[in-house]
């Protein structure tokens, strides 16, 4: 019976070649664009190499000082706030400390102009620079295609250890297999310990084509107090149970709350100089609420979600009517067919089905140009589309590609595909179910 | 003509029901996208109140101590020996408008006693002159960069700009010689008034300039320049970071890099959305465009359709193609514009109930200002500009699509759409 209405459909297609190209055109836009949608939010909260372990990662990417000082009576007055990254110290002095915690990693970046290989090769343009540590490779899964991550004895200052990426271990040496030979970067000569298989640059948190070891700044790399909180750090730290971000959050709250009054109190007795500086806003946050944070003008997931709603709801409900008012004139114009039919004897549900079996292989046909329009649209466009929704960040490297996995993510397409089938398929219900309603003699004198 | 247009749209409700249904939503989502297209290309077009022309800032680490101060120094003279510059000086981090960074002051006057949050810009007190020069602020009088007087100290007297002083002298007085007082302590005698300038993209807001001699607490600074007219901007960046970069850095004070005014004006206007957000609006407009072609093409499709007998007789009567053409564009103007004219009603429910205009993500005073100079900021030239806008191109998509469709059937000839009945 299927097959009888496949061909069926297959035939009116044939003979209403603008009402099916309309039909097309107007399923493929909406699948495309709200594939897009999902593909933007799949490649920043997804799961995505090497950020396989967003899904139990936290972040924590600065925090407000607010510093008070005592005016010529004697009173305390608040002299200014700042909000700026984090002291990386951070880590070995209070989030190891902290139960629960798994991996903590704390990571910045820095752009070099040139980086110059042992064999005479350079390359000349812009390149991100990480800082990392060995808690970076078990918090970010790097592909190792040869060597290692940092360990403890690559920690030295000045750092003389580097991982580079598999893109820049081709185009320097023409392998990936180059551990132990050495780069130079800003007149600092590094010995290659590993080769990461290319990270996407859309995967900005770990992004980089060469890693160092931490390198200390003696402005800022100071043991952690309020005074000395601030630095040029984020944060990234994984729970070991996977749902235990709340409490950590809680307990690393504590410990920031003991520290206020702790200053609060050598400041009143006069130990601790001048200015009081106090930690007053400190925000852990799951990795995807970050993301969904970041891209709200006003910091907030919920208006992120919002704005998400109505935008794939506008997206949809459009061609969903566009649809019905074409089902519901087709309808008037089969009305004669259709009460051939059901004189013959065909009940309102064979009739019924018979229209929805079209309708799903229009949508079938546009969900196939839709995607195919989406993946040409994500990969040769990636940089224009994907970072539609961004905020607060400058990425200076001059192309920014996007990974395989990122785009060709079955998950992505069957969800949007299904959303995109149950409103077609609603929208062709509601016109045949009204044509469906008027008498056999009715229909069949419609065209009289 | 159109009495009976009306007569068959009313006969043909429920068929017209859902294209009106669809026009109408469709004309609600393209202004929602439109408005912001017209509010930042009207904010980019603004006069920026600064010039970026030739001006480049170099970015300086430097270390906190106290002779920091004469390594920059040592800076800012071995780069005004360069044939190309014209002039050089130290300031603040990005402390200059259109840059990404912006630092905010609560300042009162004795007229203003209420605290008014100002965009601050911080210059060093060696170079108050240089950095008016370079940055090219225009005093309200001469339209010319500010002239410091030399027995004056600069780091006692600020600039403010006009906005700044309508707010701390609402009386109108001359701002120039009266007194203001910075919060969490300090007082500056207003040694003039400059034109309005924008700090970040589009946004004009009262803003302050005062100058001091050494700032504390900073990791970094810039060096601005201002080339030579007949300097070439990008030889010179080229040269800097190849040839000078590296001689001027020392243990003190660091060179990592060179960007200009223009540059640092464009990462700003990323930073906070603005291209992202103007891709957007064009995808959603071309979508919302498209969603109407092929709705307005598919209905007056299925009309011509049913109605071909219809359009045999009207031939067969002596009607023209035009005149067959014309009564479907009219009868799809109609159904545009009802449609229209039912979504442009919430959409004025909306703007005057939040007394702003449609948010679009994006951190600008969207408030309405019926005062205000600027038409943008007016609830009627900009709902009328953005509502013109909409409902042209409705219309021009409308009848493209009627005449694709109608275009087909007008060329019937009486014979063939008669034949069936």
């Amino acid at each position: 019976m299927i097959k009888t209405y496949f061909k069926q459909a297959w035939n009116i297609i044939g003979q209403n070649r603008l009402f099916s190209s309309i039909y097309i055109i107007g399923t493929a836009l909406a699948i495309a664009i709200t594939m897009t949608l999902f593909v933007i939010y799949y490649v920043k909260i997804g799961p995505v190499y090497p950020e396989y372990n967003r899904g139990r990662t936290s972040v924590i990417k600065e925090l407000l000082i607010e510093v008070k000082g005592k005016n010529k009576d004697g009173e305390t007055k608040i002299f200014a706030s700042y909000n700026a990254g984090i002291n990386r110290f951070f880590i070995p002095d209070i989030l190891e400390k902290i139960e629960n915690v798994d991996a903590c990693t704390a990571t910045r970046t820095f752009y070099a102009d040139d980086i110059a290989a042992d064999n005479g090769k350079s390359y000349q343009g812009k390149i991100m620079v990480r800082y990392a540590d060995p808690a970076f490779w078990k918090v970010f899964t790097f592909d190792f295609l040869c060597g290692r991550p940092f360990m403890q004895e690559d920690m030295v200052e000045p750092p003389q250890s580097a991982i580079i990426s598999s893109k820049l271990a081709e185009k320097l040496f023409a392998s990936t297999k180059v551990a132990g030979r050495e780069i130079t970067i800003e007149n600092s000569t590094y010995k290659i310990v590993g080769v990461v298989k290319s990270p996407s640059s859309f995967a900005l948190d770990s992004y980089g084509e060469v890693f160092v070891p931490h390198k200390n700044n003696l402005n800022t790399d100071k043991p952690f107090a309020t005074s000395t909180a601030h630095g040029m750090y984020g944060i990234y730290f994984t729970a070991k149970a996977g749902r235990y971000t709340e409490k950590i959050s809680e307990d690393i709250d504590n410990v920031i709350k003991r520290m206020n009054v702790e200053a609060e109190d050598a400041f009143e007795k006069g130990l601790a100089g001048e200015q009081l500086s106090q930690i007053k806003e400190f925000d852990v946050k799951p990795f995807w609420k970050l993301q969904l944070d970041n891209d709200s003008a006003k910091g907030s997931m919920m208006e992120t979600l919002q704005r998400l709603a109505l935008l794939i709801f506008s997206l949809l409900i459009v061609p969903a009517i566009n649809l019905s008012s074409m089902i519901s004139s087709r309808m008037e114009e089969r009305k004669a067919e259709i009460g051939v039919r059901l004189a013959f004897g065909a009940t309102r549900g064979s009739v019924m089905k018979q229209v929805l079996w079209e309708n799903m292989l229009l949508t079938g046909i546009g969900g196939v140009v839709g995607l195919l329009f989406t993946i040409v649209l994500v990969y040769t466009g990636a940089e224009w589309v994907l970072t539609i929704f961004d905020q607060g960040e400058i990425f200076e490297v001059a192309q920014r590609e996007l990974n395989a996995d990122m785009l060709m993510n079955p998950y992505i397409f069957i969800t949007a595909f299904l959303f995109c089938m149950t409103i077609n398929i609603a929208s062709a219900w509601l016109p045949a179910r009204w044509a469906l309603k008027h008498s056999i003699a009715d229909s069949l004198n419609s065209k009289k | 003509m159109l009495k009976m247009i009306l007569k068959q749209m009313w006969v043909q409700r429920k068929e017209n029901g859902w294209i009106f249904l669809e026009m109408a939503i469709i004309s609600f989502f393209l202004w929602k996208a439109m408005d912001p297209i017209y509010t930042i290309v009207t904010m980019h077009n603004f006069n920026k109140g600064f010039n970026t022309e030739k001006a480049l800032a170099i970015d300086v680490e430097i270390s906190m101590d106290e002779e920091t101060q004469e390594a920059l120094d040592g800076v800012a003279e071995a780069i005004k020996l360069n044939p190309m510059v014209q002039d050089a000086a130290i300031t603040g981090v990005f402390s200059f408008p259109g840059s990404t960074v912006r630092s905010l002051y609560s300042i009162k006057s004795e007229q203003c006693p209420e605290w008014i949050g100002m965009a601050t810009y911080l210059g060093f007190a060696n170079y108050a002159q240089n950095y008016m020069n370079i940055v090219g602020y225009r005093d309200i009088n001469t339209g010319m960069p500010p002239v410091i007087d030399a027995g004056i100290p600069v780091e006692s007297i600020c600039y403010i700009s006009r906005m700044a002083a309508a707010k701390l002298f609402p009386d109108g007085s001359n701002p120039v010689g009266q007194k203001v007082s910075r919060g969490g302590g300090g007082s500056f005698t207003v040694a003039g008034v400059i034109e309005d300038v924008t700090p970040s993209f589009g946004t004009y807001e009262p803003v302050i300039i005062w100058f001091e001699p050494f700032l504390e607490k900073v990791y970094s600074v810039n060096a601005i320049v201002k080339l030579k007219e007949n300097a070439d901007e990008v030889l010179f960046r080229k040269s800097f970071m190849e040839n000078d970069a590296a001689k001027l850095s020392t243990e003190k004070c660091r060179i990592r890099g060179i960007k200009s005014f223009g540059d640092i004006y464009t990462e700003n206007r990323i930073m906070i959305g603005v291209d992202g957000q103007m891709r957007l609006q064009y995808i959603l407009s071309f979508f919302f465009i498209a969603c109407a072609f092929l709705g307005i093409a598919g209905t007056i499709w299925m009309k011509c359709n049913s109605r071909r007998s219809e359009i045999g007789l009207y031939r067969a009567m002596g009607s023209t193609k035009r005149g067959i053409l014309g009564m479907f564009f009219l009868e799809s103007a109609i159904l545009v514009t009802l449609a229209y004219l039912v979504a442009l009603v919430p959409l004025v429910a909306i703007i005057l109930g939040n007394n702003e205009f449609l948010y679009s993500n994006i951190m600008f005073d969207l408030s309405i200002d019926n005062t205000s100079p600027y038409l943008y900021k007016r609830f009627l030239p900009h709902f009328g500009i953005v509502s013109l806008i909409t409902y042209a191109i409705l219309m021009g998509t409308a009848f493209i699509g009627t005449y694709i469709t109608v275009h087909k059937y007008s060329n019937l000839q009486p014979s063939e759409a008669l034949r069936e009945e």
